[in-house]
């Protein structure tokens, strides 16, 4: 595993990129692991303190979860199979305040999610050294032993606040100049408009398993203010056996990965209205 | 480029962004022909922490959750607890609440009639055997120490032998083999949990023991 990232690590002296109006909003790391399904239970609570500590804000998702499949060219859904879901969700500032820092950790999976963009400068190192400092009470705690599937997502949004260079006078986003994936459609259209959703799974990497996810999407806003999401995900299963600090060797392979699609996915005149900084 | 099934286990990669920029709420739709209350939902949490993790309330089968659109609440069946849509969040909390109001009040011998079936139609679904375990507090054994390596293995006062597991057995590693002891011993539901406030007791006559 060590000579497979390190063939494909970037090179140490190749300057940092970083924006005067970056387009990146959030960061998040999941990590997926083995866990008794007793430990949790018995030392849940336990955790929910020592969380809270920090991260004060207690809103738990709870997901109502319907079967639904395709029988004979028609959704079906039986509804004697459905099933609800309560995943615990920490945080620093209510959904309703736009978050600030969270961290959701139901059996088997730890994630946290970093919030940036506006006055928020953060960047992959602080959620990397966060991601660390819990990473380590949640092994210690939920006496964690084996680690499988690393996902790191980067929520890129766009629109006349972060690319303001690539809108029409009318509020009206020029995504061709901004964007190379997805656009621009074959064929003669004066514009694209909701629903915009366009999602590509690719295979990045055979064994162990890596795929990289982008997605992009148009969001609901004020009609002056078109936006649209643009997000990258990178994830892979973990070899057996990795060590906590391999862990951190695979996360910083996956960001690699995402910074290297982000010079992609973006056209070069959109990374220069960004404002780059090399430091 | 080839279009490629996805290597197991990884298929579509799992979104956990909060992020959601005015999106506009959404609601409950269900499909044509069906109506909310026509859902069954089964909550698959199966274990219930009971005095901060201490105790496990284990279920037998998945709880199951019917919804009633026109009061905006759910019922867990066979609980007689109803939870309002917004704070299902909660569900496990106030599981392990109901299955306390009962048990206190089936304890002390107050319980209704209609709170007499909940508690027996409650006792159907949950291992009350592996809870009465749970919460039994330790009691004090008296022992002597067989032999400390390669396993820690004592003779307790009935003259039965056992081999204590290693997390249990560290507050016993202070004495030596053949020592007698008093102390507090924890039984789970498979070995020995927890011993505590170790005495010695071999230099005390039987007669001076507690």
């Amino acid at each position: 595993l060590k000579a497979y990232l390190a063939k494909e690590s970037m090179p140490m002296s190749e300057p940092r990129l970083d924006f005067e109006r970056p387009p990146v909003v959030e960061r998040v790391v999941t990590v997926v692991a083995k866990m008794d399904g007793e430990i949790y239970a018995s030392n849940f609570d336990a955790w929910r303190t020592e969380v809270q500590a920090e991260y004060p804000i207690y809103e738990p998702v709870s997901q109502w979860l319907i079967n639904a499949e395709i029988k004979e060219g028609e959704l079906a859904t039986d509804p004697r199979k459905a099933q609800l879901k309560i995943i615990p969700r920490f945080s620093k500032k209510t959904g309703k305040a736009g978050f600030d820092w969270s961290l959701r950790s139901p059996q088997g999976s730890l994630t946290m999610n970093m919030h940036s963009g506006g006055h928020l400068r953060r960047r992959y190192d602080d959620l990397r050294a966060e991601f660390s400092r819990w990473l380590s009470r949640w092994i210690e705690h939920f006496e964690v032993e084996e680690f499988q599937i690393l996902n790191l997502t980067y929520v890129n949004v766009v629109n006349r606040d972060t690319a303001p260079d690539f809108s029409t006078e009318d509020g009206r986003l020029l995504l061709e100049k901004l964007i190379t994936v997805f656009v621009p459609l074959p064929g003669k259209h004066q514009d694209i408009v909701p629903p915009l959703d366009c999602t590509v799974n690719l295979r990045i990497r055979p064994d162990p398993p890596a795929t990289l996810l982008i997605h992009l999407f148009g969001v609901p806003a004020v009609p002056q203010r078109p936006t649209v999401r643009l997000d990258l995900t990178v994830e892979t299963q973990v070899p057996s056996g990795t060590s906590r600090e391999q862990l951190f060797e695979i996360l910083d392979w996956c960001h690699e990965r995402i910074l290297n699609q982000f010079k992609i996915v973006f056209t070069e005149e959109a990374i220069k209205g960004f404002g780059p900084i090399y430091t | 480029m080839i279009f490629a099934t996805p290597p197991q286990p990884l298929g579509m990669p799992a979104q956990y962004a909060e992020t959601a920029l005015d999106l506009p709420k959404i609601g409950i739709r269900v499909p044509n022909n069906l109506s909310l209350d026509q859902f069954i939902f089964t909550y698959p949490n199966r274990l219930i922490a009971l005095d901060g993790g201490k105790v496990l309330l284990r279920l037998r089968h998945d709880a199951v959750i019917e919804m009633d659109p026109a009061s905006s609440e759910c019922t867990v069946a066979g609980w007689s607890l109803t939870v309002p849509y917004d704070q299902i969040h909660d569900i496990s909390r106030l599981m392990g609440r109901r299955f306390l109001q009962l048990f206190s009040r089936a304890k002390s011998g107050k319980l209704t009639q209609d709170e007499e079936s909940d508690w027996t139609t409650l006792l159907d679904q949950i291992d009350y055997q592996s809870f009465s375990i749970d919460r039994d507090p330790p009691r004090y054994v008296e022992g002597t120490i067989l032999r400390k390596t390669p396993k820690l293995r004592v003779e307790w006062h009935d003259g039965e032998k056992a081999y204590i597991p290693p997390s249990a057995g560290t507050s016993l590693q202070v004495l030596n083999e053949g020592d007698a002891f008093g102390a507090f011993v924890k039984w789970g539901r498979s070995d020995i949990e927890l011993i505590e406030r170790v005495e010695l007791l071999t230099d005390l006559a039987p007669d001076e023991r507690a």
